[in-house]
């Protein structure tokens, strides 16, 4: 009995942890061959009730990634480096096109339409999320 | 007669504005609907002097390269990874939207031509649309473009490495059959505003 309820437990709280950050509607801009650097969209929520803070973010497919923030003051366009990138509990960060946006860099593989992305979270707590992104035009 | 003379004055001020108005053709600045932001016209067109670059193809583009049709430009540089390839893919899609003149020119202009070459300039705009144009040039000549449009840019990042960005201006600039500026339109673009403001701009002013 006891031993069942621990495991239920650890079910729940493995589930819980599992859903605390998600990624949804995440999409790379597909680019030219040649291109050095890629951006990353997508809804990036804190389900939990606690703040989180990214610690990293990793590809397999790209050398580094970043959270990046395009601003614009009088049309000049303006690129900010998010470190780190804080939820609060309950909040939606939205990356899109213009504005904030995960920058990926140097990719290792042809980024083509349609190949699947995986990003990788890692927050300051240790919890580790796998998210993914779908390439398109 | 002193009574009358300020009148007298503005109806000979008239009688010598006006005809000159109309003999330039110059219509009557265009109104845009109040939902359209970021779409700033020029009335008259502002005056571009002439300019030479190279297009993708190693080919001389030259201020001529834009009389006799519209235009619609945009400055940025290939390893723009976000706001860039946005504005081009912009620019794709309103190519394709009914009632956008179908010999429209679509210019990308690299103020980027250390790294940007002829044959990087053709696969990154032939990325996004076959016709679409590249062009870079020297940093004299692409100043005389640029200065009239206001195009500012700064780099960012060590410029001897090949790892570095570009802060830029990034309007689209609609360009007229005379090759000057008739409008801008500010960032971020969407294919709505861009659209609906080229095809309004088209119609009052071709």
């Amino acid at each position: 009995m006891r031993l069942s309820i621990l495991l239920l437990a650890l079910i729940f709280n493995t589930a819980a942890v599992a859903s605390d950050l998600v990624l949804e509607k995440g999409w790379i801009r597909a680019a030219p061959p040649m291109a050095k650097n890629l951006a990353g969209y997508g809804e990036l929520r804190n389900n939990s009730l606690e703040t989180i803070t990214l610690k990293s973010m990793s590809s397999p497919y790209f050398k580094k990634v970043e959270a990046h923030k395009t601003t614009f003051v009088n049309g000049m366009m303006k690129m900010a480096h998010i470190e780190p990138v804080v939820l609060k509990p309950g909040e939606q960060l939205i990356f899109k096109p213009s504005g904030m946006h995960f920058m990926l860099m140097k990719p290792n593989k042809a980024i083509v339409e349609n190949l699947k992305v995986p990003l990788t979270v890692i927050t300051h707590k240790g919890d580790q999320f796998v998210f993914e992104f779908i390439v398109r035009k | 007669m002193k009574k009358y003379l300020p009148i007298i004055l503005v109806i000979a001020g008239l009688l010598v504005i006006l005809p000159t108005l109309f003999m330039s053709g110059e219509p009557e600045k265009l109104q845009l609907p109040t939902t359209l932001e970021g779409v700033f016209i020029d009335s008259p067109p502002m005056p571009i002097p002439e300019f030479t670059l190279t297009d993708h193809n190693n080919k001389p583009f030259t201020k001529d390269d834009l009389k006799g049709k519209w235009s619609l430009v945009f400055f940025g540089f290939a390893n723009c990874p976000d706001v860039c390839p946005t504005s081009m893919a912009v620019m794709d899609k309103v190519s394709k939207l009914e009632g956008v003149p179908k010999d429209t020119q679509y210019l990308f202009v690299s103020v980027d031509p250390k790294r940007d070459t002829p044959e990087k300039l053709k696969e990154f705009v032939s990325f996004f649309n076959e016709k679409f144009i590249g062009a870079t040039g020297s940093e004299a000549e692409l100043k005389k473009f640029e200065e009239p449009l206001g195009v500012i840019y700064d780099f960012e990042g060590d410029t001897s490495s090949d790892d570095y960005i570009v802060t830029h201006f990034a309007a689209i600039y609609i360009m007229d059959p005379t090759g000057n500026q008739r409008a801008y339109i500010l960032p971020p673009h969407s294919v709505a505003q861009v659209g609906e403001a080229y095809k309004l701009i088209y119609q009052h002013y071709k």
